[in-house]
């Protein structure tokens, strides 16, 4: 079993719902006042025959101390926790549906290589003075490894650069812009409108 | 009073204004993203949109070029503009067949020793789409600066030069939409109203407004100064004749906020060129219809795509590649405006009302 994203309130421990994207219970722990996103280890097996004895969905639980799950005593199933949890789910829901959508955007930024070597790139990239003709040691061996020259690879560098970072802040700007809607909404009815103003921002893109 | 050059057809809906939405129909078919402006100037439009001067429909079809001379003189005449001007030519290159062949043509005109002067405006896609190209002719040869901040070269400190038109040339992107619904041998029959009005009405246009735009295209076919006889020839007029001035302006409807006010008559006569726009490709097109596509689907832009393998040997390409979607990549999460102006404003409103036209040719009983 995975280890579970979700959404606690901090004075209660009441889990007000469970994200299927640890970023997308930051999020909505962003838009509720009184919560912090958490990640229960139901990857580790003794959690996980835990956590296989309650409805995940259905039942009112909390998260203890050590971060195992329990049930939600029952004087603390209030009207304000019920209000609180059901728009904590439809948060959850519209904001990992966008976080799916956006991802074919996000992807387009990614090189055929582990991500990790890009922070290499840039700081490689941003010694160079290509003005004086200087290039950095990481910049002359990509050079002389792909049999190129350092100023070719100082560009093509910069471009891979440019071309994933523009397109990750971008995705990311959409997010937060997407996010910020959508934990605005307070009535339950109003997340139609709000959703189809953020889809139309998808569109735009991922699917232009 | 306001006239515009290119608006998002979607944001000019309006059912109030009798004949919008029939005019706005065709956009199913089409794209909602663009607007429809005849060049042959035959059709009163719904809205007040100004035909720009530049693409009148072409009357005289004497003294056509090749195609391949057409590359050439255009290519030398950029040349020469970058020379004169003593500005360096920037080229969006997408690795697709339209920029491939844009930058050939470039590399063949100006001297090796010179190829200082072009600057190829790319991105990791553009690798991807014609990897062999990047590697063997641009890397290492040419500059490059990346695309995803294309609205930067906005700046009159270069010449911009884009790709488009060669679609329009070829009528690639309409009749691309008809691949998965028609047998191939049908393009080359003589159309007719049932077969055209089958097609608008599979994309979703109606009844009404397929049986008005046949009337309106078939009506204007006529008065064409070249032949329009075959499914092919009828949409690739479609596309030749009221789908040109939108692409021409498309990108710059996507430039960033910061550079707008750069953006003038001035700019777009010194600054803005796309490659295939100018008269004696569109008069090849007019008067070479047999050159545009021969006997499959695969066959389309052949022509191009033979000037490139006499360049680069590379069969595989020659005879596989097919048309990728590039430029939305390049508008992509733009903030674009709705509309452009004929005084190269930017609009993100517009007043339906104000730029109505009661009497257009959309309004039948």
């Amino acid at each position: 079993m995975k280890n579970l994203n979700c959404v606690v309130d901090i004075s209660s421990r009441a889990i007000l719902t469970f994200t299927k994207s640890y970023s997308c219970a930051v999020a909505v722990s962003q838009g509720l006042i009184n919560t912090e996103p958490l990640i229960i280890p139901t990857a580790l097996p003794k959690v996980t025959s835990m956590a296989k004895q309650f409805d995940l969905i259905n039942d009112h639980l909390a998260s203890t101390p050590d971060a195992w799950l329990t049930s939600l005593p029952k004087k603390l199933i209030t009207t304000e926790y019920l209000t609180r949890r059901k728009l904590a789910n439809l948060r959850a829901t519209y904001i990992f549906s966008l976080e799916t959508h956006l991802e074919s955007v996000t992807q387009r930024g990614n090189i055929n290589f582990d991500d990790s070597v890009m922070m290499h790139l840039i700081r490689a990239h941003s010694m160079c003075k290509p003005e004086e003709d200087y290039y950095s040691y990481g910049v002359i061996e990509y050079a002389n490894i792909q049999n190129i020259t350092p100023k070719t690879a100082y560009q093509e560098i910069g471009l891979m650069i440019e071309s994933c970072g523009l397109i990750k802040i971008r995705s990311f700007a959409w997010m937060q812009t997407c996010i910020d809607k959508i934990n605005a909404v307070t009535n339950t009815n109003d997340f139609v409108p709000v959703w189809k103003d953020c889809w139309e921002i998808v569109k735009r893109s991922a699917y232009t | 009073m306001t006239e515009l050059y290119l608006a998002n057809a979607q944001k000019l809906k309006d059912q109030s204004n009798a004949g919008a939405e029939e005019w706005l129909d065709i956009h199913n078919f089409v794209n909602v993203n663009v607007c429809l402006v005849d060049r042959s100037q035959n059709l009163k439009l719904p809205y007040r949109f100004k035909l720009y001067d530049k693409f009148k429909m072409p009357r005289n079809l004497s003294n056509s070029l090749s195609y391949e001379e057409c590359c050439e003189r255009r290519a030398t005449e950029l040349y020469e503009k970058s020379k004169q001007l003593n500005l360096p030519l920037y080229v969006f290159y997408s690795g697709g067949i339209d920029s491939t062949l844009v930058l050939i043509s470039l590399m063949k005109a100006i001297p090796e020793n010179d190829w200082s002067r072009i600057v190829v405006v790319m991105s990791l896609d553009s690798i991807r789409e014609f990897p062999e190209f990047y590697y063997k002719h641009i890397r290492g040869k040419l500059e490059i600066v990346s695309s995803e901040n294309m609205s930067m070269f906005f700046n009159k400190k270069c010449l911009i030069v884009g790709g488009e038109h060669n679609d329009q040339l070829f009528g690639t992107d309409v009749i691309s939409n008809l691949q998965s619904k028609i047998p191939f041998e049908t393009v080359f029959k003589d159309y007719d109203k049932d077969t055209i009005m089958r097609y608008f009405i599979e994309h979703k246009m109606s009844e009404k407004s397929s049986s008005l735009w046949f009337d309106i295209v078939d009506d204007n076919a006529k008065k064409a100064p070249c032949e329009i006889k075959s499914v092919h020839d009828f949409f690739w007029w479609l596309n030749f004749n009221y789908k040109w001035q939108a692409v021409f302006f498309r990108m710059l409807l996507r430039v960033d906020k910061q550079y707008r006010h750069l953006i003038d008559q001035d700019f777009v006569d010194t600054h803005f060129h796309h490659f295939y726009s100018e008269e004696y490709f569109q008069v090849w097109a007019m008067t070479n219809k047999h050159l545009k596509i021969r006997d499959s689907w695969d066959s389309y832009k052949f022509h191009a795509k033979d000037l490139i393998y006499k360049y680069t040997g590379h069969k595989e390409y020659r005879d596989f590649k097919q048309k990728a979607n590039s430029l939305h990549k390049l508008f992509i999460a733009k903030d674009t405006p709705i509309a452009l102006t004929s005084n190269y404003e930017y609009l993100y409103k517009v007043d339906t009302n104000e730029l109505y036209v009661p009497e257009n040719d959309f309004i039948k009983e």
